[in-house]
């Protein structure tokens, strides 16, 4: 018994196997986010055949099948996605136990409809308002037709309405502008100014007028729809983006819709209160942001690195320094929101908009003294700063001594030294730890709910307006929009499918830029390594 | 071949710009790090700055009225502060206005109030302009007394002060006029109430006026109650809402009496023997919020008293006492912005309270010539006093934040209604209600939560880090290490998503079948440990690995070759050299999860609760800053207690990475280890 426990203890076999049991467990555990993700995203962007689900009490619907699992009773439940918002009291989404199924078949002429408001529509398209059902090419036919006139008539009017819209804001600021202060207006200024905006506001409303009543004939075009227990309804074609009949298409057909599903997510704007439609600006907005992070860190960044490595000697100050890289490295993120907030906003936003635009702060509005990419980008670059000092200096560290050595013995200066040899040599290092950064600039959420991420923005930072880059606007983030929908969103239910394609696309950044970091680094490794010999 | 060259001038300015530079940068970084908790400080400390009264000036009331002949003051200032107005009711009904002119305040000559003609006994001010006067002869008035400041449209602000009486009701009783006697009342139907020496209540509803002339409307339901009195009376408050009156009597009795409900329902009272000494009861003001009562006693001491629960019942009960001292208090002066009032005491000596903090905010002594009569201005920054020798006073109140310093966020309170003193963090209180500010389920928490998530991390990334680095195939190693790191790279808005809808919901309906009907959050700590530990496993284990890796060979060596088996030299030579290590990844980790923000944001419920249940949530203070900072304003006692959170966060992983770091020195110096 005691040689028995003697040599158990010996060779630690339980306890070897329990610790590689943690390390399996740990890697599963990293699967499972992978595999909910990219399921959950699929299962989203897959044009699946719509299901036509009889149930044994009588009730028949049409969903598209997206997930099914045990229920803790021990029998199978299947959720079916089955949109029609408006009639089915806003679940997108329905689980039905298999056991109440009486039957399932794939209608052919069943189609589904991405709409601009209340999410998709499952049902059949009724021919001149008729039982039977119409034929799918017809209604195609049908809405390519009435887009193509919508973009001729309606188009025009709206873009001069949103020109005008434009032009008034501009003038509202130069009103505000030429009426300051009080006490001295600029008469001669202010009265072309107003007449100016009189002016606008009357093509306005004329212009509005045109195009709402040409809105309203087109809004009048409607046909009928039923969904799968036979309720009407009439859809004006203006909310139909999309029409497909899923039952129809073989197997490539479904692969180009799944692409064309793909694009959609990545360059459509977002609708219904964002549980719909695509991810652009999001997109457009996380890469801008660390963009404009990296231009703002990294320069400061590699200068302090160099500093600690070869400037700092090994006096206070170099200790000092380390000390506070190493600690500026733990501080939580949402510290550096509040003091991006603190400091950035109202310190600095706040100053410039009082020395810039007294009059816009006498009337409440803020230009730089709110929440924007600039002030955001700033915030970020500083939270990343400690990665890029530390990314530097230790790439610094691996340079040999003796060559710089080399090239301060030849008469170099000590700056010519670090610029021509020691920096490219460190090259790769520096480089990795500008990924890295970016990296994790932009999983990066708390700071920007302090310092400028807002659920819709309208506006993109970057437009063809002059002065092209507006740092001072507000902006969408893939990492913000996760958190908005899935825990601020009315309707929460009906946006996951959303937030899981939103994580993935954020995952698929960030994985890509340290797959990058990863690839340079060893592409670079390996050309040092020829100029060596 | 090319000769050598002396440095061209550009050369050496280069090198001296760049070093120029490169300095600058890196001292950047040191001053960012102290820049960050001096910002932070700059915005928390207000919290903690004593309130103070500023003297402002003083006019000469007109005729050199002594406070007995004044029956109510009046004062407003403008936002700018800069500009100040005074009224001044006499007890024979005439009213005197100071406002602001060219040369300084000047007093209006006076002009009269119409109504009754007989002396003003006693007047309250009711806010919004509004006072309720009772006269000699039991005629009751609702009064409007303008003096607020309005902007003059070209940025500056006037006062144009106005008095006219609203309404008169007729409150004298068959014998004698009331002792005590209020009007309510929301602009349409109103409320009189009298009480009289003999203990009679009488409550008379007005109906609103109708018609063109707007005529009062008369009468539109009475009633009435006997109290049966233990002592005389000697003080009486009613509340704004009118439903609560609180008498209080000479020998140190209150008086609770219920006045909620329609004119049909009998008026409930209950007196409570209040002061075991019988001291008198001399003042009594209901604090801001219609629910806590401020007590003045004979002695000089002031307490506040407002019904708890006790055993499924509300009783009248003390929350607060300060000491006693100065001779009978005379007057009770309510804050109108916070739990905070003035007690003026007969030597003259005046203290400023807090009632949710249980703090004295100030203590004025007593001067001469004593105050005798006191007025807070709406925005309570201004406090207007009359002398004994007949001269105005304007004092700057300025409270800071009376519900925040020490007390309000670290200690026991006992909050209007509750049961028993706790730490309560209820920031988003409805209007007029009572901030709650305790930061102690905050930093509970980020304990809690960090706690949970390292007792699930710790082993798992411990264990693995030991087994990928001794026991398994190196081949492993190179490959499972970056993948792990990678890892560290999810964004942790993932993470948190992922935990909040998809694992709570599985754990809940996993667990459901094993708890019964245990109270059970979605969000709880248990979700918490999974999704934060599954954030800083990476961290742990990547550390960890690298330090058990580092110890030498010769050392593992060494033991296996005197006998000792794999498990043996790794248990007895190399953890113990790598603890060191281990120890700073470890509390690397823990620093991370502490200030962790969306994961517990979004997974953790939210609810600022202190509990020891695993089926709690929690709110953290990285999760408090994120859900609150956008809804507060600006300069606010919210928005800078917020920033308290930021520097106890920053003080709190700041103090965890200089231990691990300190710690960790220390460690590897003493086991000599890399």
């Amino acid at each position: 018994m005691a040689g028995g426990n003697g040599g158990f203890a010996r060779d630690g076999k339980f306890w070897i196997t329990l610790f590689g049991a943690a390390l399996a467990f740990i890697l599963l555990m990293l699967a499972v986010p992978g595999y909910l993700i990219v399921k959950n995203s699929l299962a989203a962007l897959w044009p699946a055949p719509l299901e036509r689900v009889r149930l044994r009490d009588g009730g028949v619907f049409l969903g598209r099948r997206v997930n099914s699992d045990l229920s803790p009773g021990g029998q199978v439940r299947i959720q079916y996605k089955v949109g029609n918002r408006e009639l089915n009291a806003s679940a997108d989404f329905r689980w039905v136990r298999e056991l109440d199924i009486a039957g399932i078949d794939f209608p052919e002429q069943a189609v589904a409809l991405t709409r601009s408001e209340n999410g998709d529509f499952f049902g059949f398209w009724l021919e001149d308002g008729e039982a039977g059902t119409g034929r799918p090419e017809t209604l195609a036919l049908k809405l390519e037709d009435y887009r193509r006139r919508r973009e001729a008539e309606a188009e025009p009017p709206r873009r001069r309405l949103i020109e005008l819209g434009e032009r008034w804001r501009e003038t509202n600021l130069a009103i505000l502008k030429a009426a300051y202060p009080a006490e001295s207006p600029e008469g001669r200024r202010l009265a072309g100014l107003l007449a100016d905006e009189a002016e606008i506001k009357a093509e306005s409303e004329r212009i509005l007028g045109v195009f709402n009543g040409i809105r309203e004939d087109f809004l009048a075009e409607r046909e009928t729809f039923a969904a799968a227990d036979s309720t009407r309804t009439l859809l004006p074609l203006d909310f139909i983006l999309e029409a497909i009949w899923p039952n129809r298409l073989g197997f490539f057909g479904r692969l180009a819709q799944f692409f064309r599903n793909v694009r959609g997510l990545i360059l459509d704007y977002p609708r219904s209160a964002n549980t719909e439609g695509g991810l652009f600006p999001a997109i457009f907005g996380t890469v801008l942001l660390v963009f404009l992070m990296a231009v703002s860190a990294f320069p400061l960044g590699v200068a302090a690195g160099v500093y600690i490595q070869e400037y700092a000697g090994n006096g206070f100050l170099s200790r000092l320094a380390r000390v506070a890289v190493n600690n500026l490295a733990g501080v939580p993120s949402i510290v550096y929101g509040i003091f991006g907030l603190g400091f950035f906003i109202y310190g600095v936003g706040g100053g410039l908009d009082s020395l810039l635009y007294p009059e816009r702060v006498a009337a409440g509005i803020n230009t730089f003294g709110g929440g924007g990419m600039l002030w955001s980008s700033l915030t970020l670059g500083l939270l990343t700063l400690p990665v890029v000092i530390v990314a530097t200096a230790e790439a610094l560290a691996t340079v040999p001594s003796e060559i710089r050595q080399g090239s301060l013995a030849l008469g170099a200066t000590r700056f010519q030294t670090l610029w021509r040899v020691v920096i490219p040599l460190a090259a790769p290092g520096i480089l990795t730890g500008f990924i890295l950064a970016m990296a994790r600039a932009a999983g990066e959420v708390a700071p920007l709910m302090l310092t400028g991420a807002v659920k819709s923005a309208h506006l993109l930072p970057l437009d063809a307006e002059w002065p092209f880059l507006h740092p001072e606007r507000k902006f969408m983030h893939l990492g913000f929009h996760i958190y908005d929908m899935g825990f601020q969103s009315p309707n929460v239910e009906a946006s996951k499918p959303l937030v899981y394609l939103t994580a993935l696309v954020l995952l698929i950044l960030v994985f890509a830029m340290n797959l990058a970091a990863i690839c340079l680094r060893q592409r670079l490794r390996n050309r040092q390594g020829m100029k060596g010999l | 071949m090319k000769k050598l060259r002396p440095l061209p001038n550009f050369s050496r300015l280069a090198d001296w710009a760049a070093e120029a530079i490169i300095t600058i940068a890196g001292l950047a970084v040191i001053l960012t790090l102290a820049a960050m908790p001096a910002l932070m400080l700059k915005e928390a400390a207000p919290l903690f700055l004593p309130p103070g009264l500023k003297p402002l000036g003083k006019i000469e009331s007109p005729e050199k009225l002594d406070p007995g002949q004044v029956a109510a003051l009046i004062v407003s200032a403008d936002l700018s502060g800069k500009n100040r107005a005074a009224g001044l009711l006499a007890r024979d009904g005439r009213l005197a206005f100071a406002v602001p002119g060219e040369g300084g305040m000047a007093f209006l000559p006076w002009r009269p109030l119409t109504g009754s003609a007989a002396a003003i006994r006693q007047a309250e001010n009711l806010g919004g302009g509004k006072f309720s006067l009772l006269r000699e002869d039991g005629v009751l008035n609702l009064a409007q007394i303008d003096l607020e400041f309005a902007s003059d449209g070209k940025g500056g602000t006037v006062v144009e002060p106005a008095a006219r009486i609203l309404l008169e009701v007729e409150m004298g009783g068959e014998t004698a006029p009331p002792l005590y006697a209020m009007l309510r009342g929301d602009g349409a139907s109103h409320q009189a109430l009298a009480v009289y020496a003999d203990g009679t209540v009488r409550e008379k509803r007005l109906a609103p006026p109708r018609g063109l002339l707007r005529r009062g409307g008369g009468i539109a339901s009475e009633r009435e109650a006997r109290i049966r009195l233990p002592a005389s009376l000697s003080a009486a408050a009613l509340n704004r809402s009118g439903d609560t009156l609180y008498l209080g009597t000479g020998e140190g009795d209150l008086i609770k009496v219920d006045l909620s409900g329609d004119s049909d329902s009998e008026i409930a009272w209950e007196a409570v023997p209040a002061f075991p000494d019988r001291r008198p009861v001399t003042a009594l003001a209901f604090l801001n919020g219609d629910y806590a009562l401020a007590v003045g006693d004979g002695l000089g001491g002031t307490s506040v008293w407002f019904p708890r629960r006790e055993n499924g019942e509300f009783r009248l009960r003390r929350a607060v006492a300060w000491p006693i001292g100065g001779g009978a208090v005379e007057a009770i002066t309510p804050s109108l912005r916070d739990r905070s009032f003035l007690s003026l005491r007969r030597d003259g000596s005046l203290s400023w309270f807090h009632s949710t903090t249980a703090r004295e905010l100030l203590a004025v002594p007593a001067r001469n010539p004593k105050p005798g009569l006191l007025a807070v201005s709406s925005r309570g920054d201004n406090l207007l006093s009359l002398g004994s020798d007949g001269n105005l006073e304007f004092q700057a109140m300025d409270s800071a934040y009376p519900e925040a310093g020490w007390n309000g966020f670290f200690r026991r309170l006992l909050y209007e209604g509750y049961e028993r003193a706790a730490f309560v963090w209820q920031s988003t209180a409805p209007e007029s209600g009572e901030p709650k500010l305790s930061l102690v389920p905050l930093v509970w928490g980020s304990v809690k939560a960090a706690a949970f998530a390292m007792l699930f991390a710790t082993p798992l990334a411990l264990a693995a880090a030991v087994f990928l680095s001794q026991f398994a195939p190196p081949a492993w190693r190179a490959c499972l290490k970056p993948v792990v790191e990678m890892l560290a790279a999810v964004p942790s808005v993932v993470v948190g998503f992922l935990a909040a809808l998809w694992l709570a919901p599985l754990l809940e309906s996993r667990l459901r079948f094993f708890l019964g009907d245990q109270p059970y959050d979605q969000r709880n700590s248990l979700v918490i440990a999974v999704a934060l530990g599954f954030a800083v496993i990476p961290n742990i284990f990547s550390l960890a690995e690298d330090a058990i890796s580092a110890v030498p060979n010769s050392l593992a060596a060494a033991a296996l070759a005197l006998g000792a088996s794999k498990w043996q030299a790794v248990r007895g030579v190399v953890l113990p050299a790598a603890a060191p290590g281990i120890f700073t990844a470890v509390m690397f980790g823990l620093g991370r999860a502490v200030g962790e923000t969306m994961i517990v944001l979004m997974a953790a419920g939210n609810t600022p609760i202190i509990s020891l249940s695993p089926y709690n949530g929690m709110r953290t203070l990285s999760a408090n800053i994120a859900v609150e900072m956008p809804e507060a304003p600006v300069g606010g006692v919210l928005f800078r207690t917020l920033f308290l959170c930021s520097l106890l966060l920053f003080a709190l992983t700041l103090g965890i990475n200089l231990t691990a770091e300190i710690l960790g020195h220390r460690l590897r110096r003493k086991y000599g280890s890399p």
